[in-house]
């Protein structure tokens, strides 16, 4: 398998990974699905392409020229590194922000009123269509077409100018390959956050405070835990990493299918859930690991099968596979993947020891 | 003006019609049974199926004898041009075989419809609340990508799908003959689903609803009811579906994936609609969807240009079409917040069944016996 | 009031089940307890109540959910005295447990109190609960019908009876 081929599967699946994590996150602590979760993206990644081109336009940023030659191929030159930099914080905050306002705003109030998590479940659904029309009424408007025209005639890119969004990647070399910035910094991100998601779910006081609270929230609050407070860190976590993931949308090639609430395509919601389902939606590193397997499933598996068996339409047939996933962890390890414990098989065979 | 103003009334008739077929099985579903089907849309495409895929091809064969240029593997090779040569020249002069034909479609995706729903029940049993809810979801999107794809089911391009036989048009007026239509389904289902709440079997779904182990305690076996549940709600989708298709003012003239499996339309239109309605009240779905029917199409789908004018919105640079998009999803997502906030029951809560014996008592002529005391 | 500003104003209740975190180990339990108290007050009180039940240190990393009955309700009372209360509520500690390990789970109360907490503990032991208490209130289908000392309770035959269901 080639280099090149195997970057839109992992970024595919970063970006599923990020995703499905907040979806477990926001699960485990509420007991509800969010189906706004994967809006926040859109919405943080909408905030970030427009906070990055007012600083271009703003600071007048030009670029000498913006496509270089690099080993025969033509490049769009990427923007100064502290931009994207600042675009992925407003984009985290952005995401974590909508994630509270969501929490606060909708689920508390209606929780008090005693709805069933089922309800709560459709609120968001509601939350979700506002968003939608947020989206509707701000994204494709002449204020940003007008930031993306100014930008890209000071930085000399065309491809700011529609309504593509494409930021440039930077490209990186390893040995003779040439690897995508935003796949890597989509790997490195995945990986970075399962890991501090790990250490402050095991390690920390907050983590402590956090599982205590989903296990047994009156327990906790007759120990004098705001339990609240807790849940409500946790839906900023999520949404702080579901902004993350909206800021690495942007380098997407087809940005567009994802952020359009227009698109009939844009099915990611389901994706996502598949991810957190098969992971296990009770496991927060498992969630992460059922996002990057059903992106690879989509992404390479599918298309590999289809080479295999020499059937090129299978590719678009990617999603069904995702939904058998779906179907038969549902209804065999309803807990997802990360509830097998493969030591008690391991123990089975050893003739009961440990 | 006296026409627009009939074609408007005909269009928010035919949006009633068709919303409160396609709400009233869900209502069946997750109001009266307690399933949260979130796959409503993928029976609701069944329907749709049907009449542009196979009713086409029954017409087609039947007028390849007589009309030049329409032949049965057409209706897929060459739809717009095959459909547009039975819609002028065979569906105007047939009019029994248009009847027949409609009414064929129509059980037709009834049945296809409960098969569906007979076989999504099965996960059903096992899986309760929002699991299930999920999983159904999954599977409509994974059908909706099986039929967007697959050219033998859809046409060949997804968005444009497949033209739709016209067959109201031997009447002088095809859009008004097909809301009569439309509007008779409608109240048909009205009064089957009236009759199926005040019937036995309708009270055993909430029985079951409510409480799943009383129901088995009384020898009620809950999984044939969760089963008839998803069947006869599912079949009310395909209804609806098959409506919606020959329906010139729902469907456009043609059926495609992205329009029949939308879930946006037919599944989270109709959850508002039931939520906003109140669940297992299915008076309630009929008030929601005509004050809906109403106060939708009328300001959002009509008039958005004038309200985006009224409301300065080209001042802020916001394009009316988006506009006109954005207040139909802000006005879905306000109904299910607000009424979940401050009528969680609906704006007609679920009420009792009238059984013969109790419309003796709610008439007076006869007491209710009196609890025995202790 | 929410619960949660209860308990900082220094009520501790026990509840009858589920009164452990049975996913997180003990340690993490009895730190959850102390987690807005300064560190080495922390230690200082953890250190007391190892005095108190002693088994529980040597169980310091095992998950709660695999204790013993008895130990759970060692566990659930710790949590409690960690917090230092004014006011202990103890909901039936003894519900559930084997004769003997009732036993000790009474001596536990017994030596808690005498080490100055005001507690109040609802159980349907009474006789283990006369015996241990300062003063004692009788309810019987919701109403009181019997107050005073607790060891003069334990006296009266005819409240024997009643309990039993005699009268």
């Amino acid at each position: 398998m080639n280099f090149e081929t195997l970057m839109a599967p992992l970024y595919y699946a970063s970006i599923l990974s990020l995703l499905s994590v907040g979806i477990t996150l926001s699960y485990m602590t509420t007991k509800v699905f969010n189906f706004a979760h994967v809006r926040y993206a859109t919405v943080a990644a909408y905030f970030a392409a427009a906070t990055m081109l007012s600083l271009v336009v703003h600071y007048h940023i030009t670029l000498n020229s913006s496509v270089r030659t690099l080993g025969g191929m033509r490049y769009i030159l990427p923007l100064p590194g502290w931009i994207y930099a600042v675009g992925f914080i407003v984009a985290s905050i952005v995401g974590g922000l909508v994630s509270i306002l969501l929490y606060y705003a909708v689920l508390k109030p209606l929780e008090r009123r005693g709805l069933s998590p089922l309800a709560l479940m459709i609120s968001t659904l509601g939350f979700d269509f506002l968003l939608v029309a947020f989206l509707f009424i701000f994204m494709s408007e002449k204020p940003i077409i007008n930031l993306a025209a100014k930008a890209s005639s000071l930085i000399g890119a065309v491809n700011f100018a529609s309504l593509g969004l494409d930021f440039a990647d930077e490209y990186i070399y390893i040995g003779n390959s040439m690897i995508r910035g935003s796949v890597l910094g989509a790997l490195i991100l995945a990986v970075v956050v399962t890991i501090v998601l790990t250490f402050l779910t095991r390690k920390t006081k907050l983590g402590v405070m956090m599982r205590s609270s989903i296990e047994n929230p009156n327990l906790a609050l007759v120990l004098g835990i705001n339990v609240d407070r807790v849940f409500a860190i946790a839906w900023f976590i999520a949404g702080l990493i579901a902004g993350m993931a909206g800021f690495l949308m942007l380098f997407g090639t087809s940005f567009l299918k994802f952020i359009s609430p227009t698109s009939p395509y844009n099915s990611i919601v389901v994706s996502v859930f598949a991810g957190a389902i098969v992971g296990g939606i009770f496991n927060v590193e498992g969630s992460i690991g059922g996002g990057f397997l059903i992106g690879l499933i989509e992404k390479l598996f599918v298309p590999w099968l289809a080479a295999v068996m020499n059937a090129p339409g299978l590719i678009k047939y990617n999603k069904v596979f995702s939904m058998f996933a779906v179907a038969l962890t549902l209804l065999f390890i309803p807990e997802g993947l990360a509830s097998i414990r493969f030591r008690r098989f391991r123990r089975k065979t050893t003739g009961g020891e440990i | 003006m006296m026409a627009n103003f009939a074609v408007l009334a005909e269009q928010i008739l035919s949006f009633i019609g068709i919303y409160y077929i396609v709400s009233i099985g869900l209502n069946l579903k997750a109001g009266h049974m307690g399933i949260p089907d979130f796959g409503h849309a993928m029976f609701f495409a069944m329907g749709g199926i049907v009449v542009g895929n196979i009713v086409a091809h029954i017409a087609a064969a039947v007028a390849a004898k007589s009309v030049p240029g329409v032949t049965v593997a057409g209706v897929i090779a060459s739809n717009t041009k095959t459909l547009s040569i039975m819609n002028t020249k065979f569906f105007p002069y047939h009019p029994l075989l248009d009847i027949g034909l409609v009414i064929f479609a129509l059980v037709l995706s009834l049945i296809l419809g409960g098969i569906l729903g007979w076989i999504a029940s099965l996960p059903a049993l096992r899986l309760r609340g929002e699991f299930l809810a999920i999983l159904l979801l999954t599977v409509a999107e994974g059908l909706r990508v099986i039929f967007t794809y697959t050219k033998s089911l859809m046409g060949s391009t997804p968005t444009v799908g497949l033209s739709t036989p016209a067959l109201f048009s031997w009447t002088h007026n095809s859009g008004l003959a097909a809301t009569i239509f439309t509007i008779i389904v409608a109240l048909i289902v009205y009064v089957y689903v009236e009759r199926l709440h005040n019937s036995p079997a309708g009270r055993l779904f909430r029985a079951a609803r409510d409480d799943e182990d009383a129901a088995k305690a009384l020898g009620k076996n809950v999984v044939t009811i969760r089963r008839d549940a998803m069947i006869i709600g599912s079949a009310l989708a395909g209804l609806a579906g098959a409506v919606y298709a020959l329906n010139p003012f729902l469907g456009g003239g043609s059926v495609a994936a992205v329009s029949i499996f939308n879930r946006v339309w037919w599944t989270f239109w109709p959850w508002a609609l039931i939520i906003l309605g109140g669940m297992a009240s299915n008076r309630g779905t009929g008030l929601a969807t005509i004050i809906v029917g109403v106060s939708l199409i009328w300001p959002v789908r009509l008039y958005s240009f004038k309200v985006a004018q009224v409301l300065h919105a080209s001042a802020l640079g916001i394009n009316p079409d988006q506009f006109a998009n954005a207040l139909e999803y802000a006005f879905i997502g306000l109904i299910i917040l607000i009424v979940q906030a401050v009528l969680p029951r609906g704006i007609i809560p679920e009420y009792p069944s009238r059984t013969l014996p109790f419309e003796k008592y709610a008439r007076g002529k006869v007491l209710p016996p009196k609890p025995k005391e202790e | 009031m929410p619960a949660h500003h209860r308990a900082k104003m220094g009520m501790a209740y026990t509840l009858q089940l589920f009164n452990i975190f049975s996913s997180l180990t003990v340690k993490e339990n009895l730190l959850l307890a102390t987690y807005d108290i300064p560190e080495d007050e922390a230690k200082k009180r953890m250190e007391e109540v190892f005095q108190l039940f002693p088994r529980l240190k040597e169980r310091l990393f095992q998950k709660a959910g695999t204790l013993s009955g008895g130990e759970r309700q060692m566990l659930a009372i710790s949590i409690s005295l960690l917090r230092k209360p004014e006011l202990m509520l103890l909901d039936e500690p003894t519900a559930g447990l084997a004769p003997k390990l009732a036993k000790e789970v009474f001596e536990s109360i017994r030596q808690l109190g005498d080490q100055g907490y005001t507690i109040i503990l609802a159980e349907q032991n009474a006789k283990g609960a006369l015996e241990i208490g300062d003063e004692a209130v009788l309810i019987a289908s919701g109403r009181i019908v019997a107050k005073g000392k607790a060891s003069e309770l334990l006296e009266r035959k005819d409240l024997a009876k009643m309990y039993l269901g005699l009268i």
